[in-house]
Formats: structure tokens, C-alpha cells, sequence
């Protein structure tokens, strides 16, 4: 058995916006994801359970949410959550393993 | 004395409490209880309130309602009594030890071949007590095989189940009165199951093996820079000891509602996995097997306009938000076509969300799914005692004497 993250680091949060766009994504790993709800209490215009009982994103989101992506990500109790950005023509990930 | 004459959540000890929940969300959203001394957040939105605020604003009172005794049993990482960020880096442990990805693999590995073993031996006789003869055998020895512990060694068992015991005898009497008989029987019983495992602990000390004993000496330097076999033995006797009874008692209320709702076992049969898994969350939502864990208020604050002071004692009334009219349409009865079936507080949500969540609910599809194709025509056996709803806030349906036709002639 993998060990579990015990340390999650948050999004690298020196990227400047603008050579990412200010698009972002976010990415839950389902089979950690418990349905804890952080997400949904902490930033509940962004993240609904679905009937499954996992989280999911229900907007697009942007650098002006990061700020409260970066919480939500340090508050989940799976580390079930990253945060990726988005630019134009593909994704890049910024939060470090 | 029944629900309905009830002054307080203490008067309700093996007693059906549900009545008198409805009566204090008619009260409102949050409630002084003069005999908890707790404000009681009685509906779903004051509990999701209340769980917004744990681990800063809102923490366990265990220590205060259980006296010191509590930290002395314990030991003093207990999981229920970190907070803030030390809190969350072990319990991230313990969700990530425990998460459903690692649960579906014990589904086949461990809970499967257990089940498999124990309902042979209830359908081996026509007559039976589903939980001392099923639910209690298997979920002990689930908690055990997925530590590396000798699951199959059925007095090495019996001898735990009896520590465990008096551990549960002490929770449940904590509200209450501090009682040192009741304290002192438990300290014992905390070093009897210890001196148990302790020799399984030590010989693991390598951290070889796939088994959670293994895995915490090897994560457990990663989470505490001092971690020693004194932290060992309290995560592992705490794990063993929450993942028996809240488990078994699951059962009991999943068997109970087989039992007693017309048709239910039919629509199950039809429906296969899909339509058990969903009725596993109603078992969930509509007993649970934790009515509430008490809180204690670190500062002033307030919850949809109560007013709460700093060492109040809080209680997220989680059996009373599970049946919220406001949110549950026929909040009161089984109904497998809820569009979110998983949202419920039986495990509590947020920080203190519980870290079995994933294993139990493997072992209550399991282990419905086996009464179903084990024992064909199951009824309550009438001739028996009947079933009572009983606990303070870890509740039990029990006993449940059932007949079926599965004996072999």
C-alpha cells in the first residue's frame, strides 16, 4: 500500500497571472475524495457533491479564485484536490507533489 | 419515561429519540439542552454550521465531559484531541490510511472471505442473533485483519471484544457522572487490550508489511517528529476500538430496517449493488451509530443568530440534521431514489469527518448483501425478545432474532 500524503503542499502561488492567462483548474482525485464537504462549506459557488458523494466543480474558475482554492486544498482532509493552470493551448500543473 | 416527556437529551438513554428531535427543531435551529449545559444544533443547516467552525472556534470536549481520565486512557495524540493543523496532517493520515481506493481493495482481501465465513454459520441454523452471531464477529475481525492482527484466533478476539467492552461502558457513562469505578474498570480494560497489542506492535517496528501497524511506523516519524510506541499503541488501540462497535451497530440498523419496512428486501434483490448501496446510506442516514459528538466553544460566536460564549459546551445533533423535513422529503422513511444519497452527517462532514467512513460503508454493503443471498425468507423471529433501539449517543438496534430458510435440510 502507497504510503498517504501526509504533507500537501499548496499551489505555487509566485506564477504570475498573466503567463498562465488567469485560467486555472481543478483537479479531485475521486478515489481519496470522501466527501467531506470542505470544499462545498468553504466555497460552495464552486464545488457540489454529486450523487456519488464526491466533489465536483461546478464553474469554470480563474486567478481570482485562487485564494480560496489555495484553502480549500490545504483544509481537505484526502488531499484530494490540486490546483492546475490553465493556458491557452493546453494546462500546466503548478502544484508541486 | 418516553421521548415525548423528555426535558433534555439525557433522558433519552434507550429510549427512541426521534420524537423529541422533531419537537426541538420545532424549537429551532439551535436549542439550550439544561441537561447537556450545550447548545444542541438540532437541523441540518445549524449542524453544517457547526461543523464549519471545528477544529478553531468549535473543538472536542471529550476531555471535559470525561474528565481527566480521558487524556489518561488516550494518550495525549489522540486523534480527538489535536486541533489546527496537527490535527489535520494526522487525520489526513488516517483518511488517506483508510481511503476508499485502499477500502475497495479490502472489500475483496479482507471484508468478503470475514462475511463469507460468518454468514455460513448463521445460515447453518434456521434460527439466529444477527448480532452476536454475525454483525459483532465480523466487524472486529475486519478492524483487526486490516491491522495485521490474528483475526482467526477467536479467543485472542473474545479477549479484546471484552476490553473493548468496558472502554464503551466509560464513553457512555461520561456524560453522565464521573464515576471512578466506572474510570478505573476502564483504565483497566485500556491496558489489557494494550498488553494485546503491543507484542504485534513491536514486532512490525521494521514497518515491513502492507498492514496498517506496518504503515503507521513508517508514516508515523512524517507526522510527529517524536513518534513512539506509546503513539503507536493509542492510534492502533484507538483505530481497533472505532472500527468494531459504530461498525456492528451500522449493521444493526441496516438488519433492522430489512426487517421492518414491507418490501424492502425485494426491491433490494431486484435492484442488486446499486439499489444496496443506497439503501447503506439510508441505514446510515436514518440511525446512524454516533447521534452526536460534543463540542466545546473556544471563543464567542454566534450560529444562524444564537449566541454562544466561549467554554460553552456545543452538540451538532447529527441524527436530528439526517432527518431534517426541510431538507429530506419523507425524511422518516427509506427511500433508495434520494438524488444525493451521501449527503448526510452519519459520519460527520468537514474537518472531523470520520476516517473509516470508506471501510464501514464496504462492510455494511457487504454485509447486507450477504444476509440477502444467504438467507432466504428472513423474518424476525417473534418468539424472541424484540429489538430495542438502545445507547445514549452510540445507539444499537438489538437483539435481532430473525428465522430463515437457508438451513440445509
Amino acid at each position: 500500500m502507497e504510503a498517504p500524503h501526509v504533507d500537501e503542499p499548496v499551489a505555487n502561488t509566485d506564477s504570475p497571472r498573466a503567463s498562465f492567462g488567469g485560467r486555472l483548474e481543478v483537479a479531485i482525485d475521486v478515489d481519496m475524495c470522501m466527501g467531506s464537504q470542505n470544499c462545498v462549506m468553504e466555497a460552495n459557488s464552486i464545488f457540489e457533491l454529486d450523487d456519488r458523494g464526491v466533489s465536483r466543480v461546478k464553474r469554470d474558475v480563474d486567478a481570482n479564485d485562487l485564494a480560496i482554492l489555495q484553502r480549500v486544498v490545504e483544509l481537505c482532509p484526502s488531499a484530494a484536490l490540486s490546483i492546475k493552470a490553465g493556458f491557452h493551448g493546453g494546462t500546466e500543473q503548478t502544484a508541486t507533489e | 419515561m418516553s421521548s415525548t416527556d423528555a426535558a433534555s437529551l439525557v433522558d433519552l438513554v434507550d429510549q427512541d429519540p426521534f420524537d423529541y428531535y422533531v419537537g426541538l427543531r420545532e424549537q429551532g435551529d439551535v436549542v439550550w439542552d439544561p441537561g447537556m449545559k450545550a447548545w444542541v444544533g438540532t437541523t441540518y443547516a445549524a449542524c453544517r454550521e457547526m461543523f464549519r467552525y471545528d477544529q478553531v472556534t468549535l473543538v472536542r470536549a471529550d476531555t471535559l465531559v470525561g474528565g481527566q481520565g480521558y487524556e489518561q486512557l488516550h494518550g495525549k495524540r489522540h486523534i480527538t484531541l489535536l486541533q489546527g493543523p496537527v490535527h489535520r496532517r494526522f487525520h489526513r493520515w488516517w483518511v488517506g490510511a483508510m481511503s476508499p481506493k485502499v477500502s475497495e481493495k479490502w472489500r475483496v482481501d479482507v471484508v468478503r472471505p470475514i462475511i463469507q465465513r460468518y454468514i455460513a454459520g448463521v445460515r447453518a441454523n434456521s434460527e439466529s442473533e444477527l448480532m452476536e452471531d454475525f454483525a459483532r464477529k465480523v466487524t472486529i475481525r475486519v478492524i483487526a485483519a486490516v491491522m495485521g492482527l490474528p483475526w482467526e484466533d477467536d479467543s485472542w478476539i473474545q479477549n479484546c471484544r471484552q476490553h473493548m467492552d468496558g472502554i464503551s461502558d466509560y464513553i457512555n457513562a461520561a456524560y453522565f457522572a464521573e464515576d471512578d469505578k466506572t474510570f478505573q474498570a476502564a483504565r483497566a480494560a485500556h491496558e489489557g487490550l494494550n498488553d494485546m497489542l503491543m507484542p504485534f506492535i513491536n514486532a512490525r517496528r521494521d514497518g515491513v508489511g502492507d498492514d496498517l501497524i506496518a504503515t503507521l511506523w513508517r508514516d508515523g516519524p512524517g507526522i510527529f517528529d517524536d513518534w513512539s510506541a506509546e503513539d503507536m499503541s493509542s492510534t492502533i488501540r484507538t483505530m481497533f476500538f472505532a472500527g468494531t462497535d459504530t461498525t456492528s451497530d451500522a449493521l444493526s440498523h441496516a438488519f433492522f430496517l430489512l426487517l421492518s419496512t414491507d418490501g424492502l428486501m425485494e426491491k433490494l434483490v431486484e435492484g442488486g449493488e446499486p439499489a444496496v448501496w443506497r439503501f447503506a446510506e439510508e441505514a446510515l442516514r436514518l440511525f446512524g451509530a454516533v447521534q452526536f459528538r460534543i463540542r466545546v466553544a473556544t471563543e464567542d460566536f454566534e450560529v444562524m443568530g444564537t449566541k454562544i460564549k466561549k467554554g460553552q459546551f456545543v452538540v451538532p445533533l447529527n441524527a436530528s440534521a439526517n432527518r431534517d423535513s426541510s431538507i429530506f422529503d419523507d425524511p422518516d422513511e427509506v427511500r433508495l431514489d434520494r438524488p444525493n444519497p451521501r449527503d448526510h452527517y452519519a459520519f460527520n462532514i468537514g474537518a472531523r469527518l470520520c476516517a473509516g467512513a470508506a471501510l464501514a460503508r464496504v462492510e455494511i454493503q457487504e454485509g447486507v448483501l450477504a444476509v440477502l443471498g444467504e438467507l432466504p425468507n428472513l423474518r424476525t423471529d417473534s418468539t424472541k425478545e424484540a429489538v430495542g433501539y438502545l445507547g445514549f449517543n452510540l445507539r444499537t438496534h438489538e437483539p435481532i432474532h430473525v428465522r430463515h430458510d437457508g438451513c440445509p435440510v
